[in-house]
């Protein structure tokens, strides 16, 4: 669970790494102590490189004349400084530019992300099932004609960026290629196709049955949305040298979230009908855990009872004894228990009631039930909650009719967007409920109207408000005029005390 | 100008207002506000506030030309909590006897349950409400005299004023709707009533307690006093010249604390 937590909250990072720098500054060093200690043994060494160089130029002394020497030395300090210089250290670098990566269709068009608090940088089950692309904005610099960029991905749990030719082709590789080729100029924008950073990390048998969805084996298909879990990826961008497809001489890093599992389907549910609305409370979200549950989403369908609602569920549901047919049996659903005086609809999946009705578009041809997706919620979300009651109050736009008898059932979000499985089914039948409003009135009260319609004819608001002004204002001027008088009275007798003294 | 008083209520209410405004010199016997008192060390004294909890029950089926008692067939016969606050200017200090001055005060009540289906008779997930939030202008006398002068902790006060209950009924839905046949439209469930509001009351002054802590408490905060009270009111919100106002009257008492400074 930590992991999980971390994982989401760890929105985003770049690194920027130099290998050929600090590949050089070995070379420098290693050559720095070999020519230190041929000079001290005075052995004759013979090699190629800029190592050899340098220590020829160090073991010149005891045999060159001095002339050649000194030459021979400023020749290699030379070398050396064009060893180190950093831009030249440095020849090759890639770095990843932006913040926020860009998000795009399956056509290349740019698209908005999520809400700031539904991970808009991370990958959910309905951006995998779009098939979206993520564009990487980058920057190079030093690259050298014939050489090359790749993007590979790995889990960020294993903790290997890639770069060891093993980690990318060797029997137990980690490593899965993500790009389809970047062209070599100062600033390519690769686009990556979300299933294939996907593809390497199958962590739940969701989606799909095939043992694909390994850094051996990817599974860049439609398969692998819905298999990956809460999981954390790496985008490692590996600079390849001219001639080099081992090692790679610049790494820039970037890290994803993905979760394209919903939360589990919320539990303990209880339904009760409403004036064109129905109130669905529920005890429990399930095992998704709190930390990624983000609301909860009502779906509503006309109910089908009798063969319909036995096709729908497959042979596991009972059929409705109450076929609703009655004139007038409006009030009653396939779970109700009005006749028996029970006060909701409570049954869970699995538990054997008289009857259950459905609605067949919560499930598929198979019998299983849907996981809600983006046209789904479309067609059949009827309401949603962050708490643990939600009221199923419209319908594509429209408030739920009353007395018409509809399946219900509730699904979890998560962080996401991923919205988790669909709830065990109920019926419930929406009808007019006892107002006071409408009994009072009913009863023959004339009251209401809106508070503005107390500003009728023979209301005193107008001489009320008048009666408050000059109260306050009267009150305030005879404040004024009475410290005046305590004022002007206290002077007149501290003169008069003064003049007495005087006398 | 007596005379021209005589119109209406509210015209000699502010005659009274405005009379008292113009005053003679010998209106000098009144003092505004209470000024600070070395002898007893304490700080000047302009304003009250209050603290109140009543039960209530509005009579809404006492209206005319109702047919049964739908409210009480709705929320029961049992009163609901009335909160409150009030905030009273103590403008002039009449010698011997106390303070006197405006003051407002606003409440709050809501009686709801759960709905049953109505053709049905089944519980339902849908609520129906009523909520009231009555206001209060009036002018308030405290006689505390026989505390000040005499150092009984008894102050006997009362208040008469002016009252208008907003109020609001409303289901799970919002606020209320119900059709109207006059019109073949819907009348929406809230609105205000008019009228008026009278308590008496005595309030115990807790200074007496602990003499030396209400010092500490004026020097530290300026509270010159603190009560705890207990009140009758009757609070008439039948109109007041309003056409159909929804009656939300009680005669009720009232208890809760009250602080001057």
């Amino acid at each position: 669970m930590a992991a999980r937590r971390r994982a989401a909250s760890g929105a985003f990072e770049v690194r920027n790494q130099a290998l050929f720098a600090g590949a050089c500054a070995r070379e420098l060093d290693g050559a720095a102590r070999e020519a230190s200690r041929d000079s001290l043994s005075g052995m004759d060494y013979a090699a190629g490189g800029k190592s050899s160089m340098l220590t020829r130029s160090m073991n010149c002394f005891p045999r060159l004349p001095r002339r050649r020497c000194v030459g021979s030395l400023v020749a290699c300090l030379g070398m050396m400084m064009v060893v180190a210089h950093p831009r030249a250290a440095a020849a090759a670098t890639a770095k990843i530019v932006l913040a926020s990566l860009p998000r795009l269709d399956a056509s290349g068009k740019e698209i908005a992300k999520r809400g700031v608090n539904q991970e808009p940088e991370g990958i959910s089950l309905q951006d995998c099932l779009d098939d979206q692309r993520i564009a990487v904005p980058m920057q190079l610099a030093g690259y050298e004609p014939q050489s090359g960029v790749e993007i590979w991905a790995s889990s960020r749990s294993e903790g290997r960026n890639c770069t060891n030719v093993q980690d990318r082709t060797g029997a137990t590789k980690v490593c899965w290629r993500v790009d389809e080729g970047i062209a070599l100029e100062p600033n390519p924008r690769p686009l990556l196709r979300v299933r294939k950073i996907l593809a390497g990390l199958r962590t739940n048998s969701g989606g799909s049955s095939t043992a694909a969805g390994t850094p051996q084996s990817p599974d860049d298909s439609v398969n692998i949305c819905g298999g990956v879990d809460l999981s954390l990826f790496r985008l490692n961008v590996l600079y390849f040298a001219p001639g080099s497809t081992q090692d790679p001489a610049a790494l820039a890093q970037v890290d994803l979230t993905a979760d394209t599992v919903g939360p589990a389907a919320p539990s303990g549910l209880s339904v009760l009908p409403g004036n064109q609305r129905i109130r669905i409370a529920f005890a429990n979200v399930g095992d998704g855990g709190l930390s990624q549950f983000l609301s909860v989403k009502a779906y509503c369908a006309p109910a089908e009872r009798g063969a319909k609602a036995s096709e729908a569920q497959g042979a596991s549901s009972s059929q409705c004894a109450d076929a609703g047919d009655d004139a007038g049996d409006t009030g009653v659903d396939c779970t109700d228990a009005s006749a028996t005086g029970s006060t909701s609809s409570t049954a869970d999946a699995g538990v054997a009631t008289a009857a259950q009705c459905t609605s067949s578009a919560f499930f598929d041809a198979t019998g299983k039930p849907v996981t809600p997706n983006a046209e789904f919620n479309q067609r059949y979300e009827c309401g949603s909650t962050a708490g643990s009651t939600v009221l199923a109050e419209s319908l594509r736009g429209s408030p739920l009719a009353n007395l018409t008898e509809y399946a219900v059932a509730v699904a979890a979000v998560d962080r996401f967007g991923n919205v988790g499985a669909l709830s065990p089914v109920y019926c419930e039948t929406p009808e007019p409920t006892e107002d006071f409003w409408q009994a009072y009135r009913a009863a023959g009260g004339q009251a209401g109207g809106g508070v503005c319609s107390a500003h009728g004819a023979g209301m005193p608001v107008g001489s009320l408000s008048g009666l408050g002004i000059v109260a306050v204002a009267a009150m305030g001027a005879a404040q004024r005029r009475w410290r005046r008088r305590a004022n002007s009275l206290q002077s007149a007798s501290s003169c008069s005390a003064e003049k007495g003294s005087r006398q | 100008m007596i005379a021209r008083c005589r119109g209406s209520v509210v015209t000699a209410a502010a005659c009274l207002v405005v009379g008292l405004a113009n005053l003679p010199s010998t209106a000098h016997a009144f003092e505004f506000g209470t000024p600070a008192q070395k002898a007893t060390r304490s700080s000047a004294q302009h304003f009250a506030f209050e603290l109140r909890a009543s039960p209530y029950r509005p009579r809404v089926d006492d209206e005319p030309g109702l047919r049964g008692t739908p409210f009480a067939d709705m929320f029961g016969t049992n009163p609901r909590l009335l909160i409150g606050f009030e905030f009273d200017w103590q403008t002039v200090r009449i010698p011997a006897i106390g303070t006197l001055g405006p003051g407002v005060s606003v409440g709050y009540a809501t009686f709801s349950r759960d709905s049953k289906t109505v053709k049905t008779q089944r519980p339902s997930g849908d609520t129906t409400s009523l909520s009231v939030y009555p206001l209060s202008a009036m002018a308030v006398l405290r006689a505390d005299a026989l505390w000040r002068n005499l150092g009984v902790p008894l102050v006997p006060y009362g208040k008469a004023g002016v009252a208008y209950a907003l109020w609001e009924a409303s289901n799970t839905g919002g606020v209320s709707r119900a059709g109207d046949a006059a019109s073949g439209g819907s009348v929406v469930g809230s609105g205000g009533s008019w009228g008026t509001n009278l308590a008496v009351g005595v309030s115990f002054v807790l200074n007496a307690l602990d003499r030396s802590s209400a010092r500490s408490i004026d020097n530290a905060a300026g509270i010159n006093a603190s009560h705890i009270f207990v009140e009758y009111y009757t609070l008439r919100t039948e109109g007041f010249g309003q056409a159909h106002p929804l009656r939300l009257s009680d005669n009720s008492w009232a208890a809760g604390l009250a602080f001057e400074f």
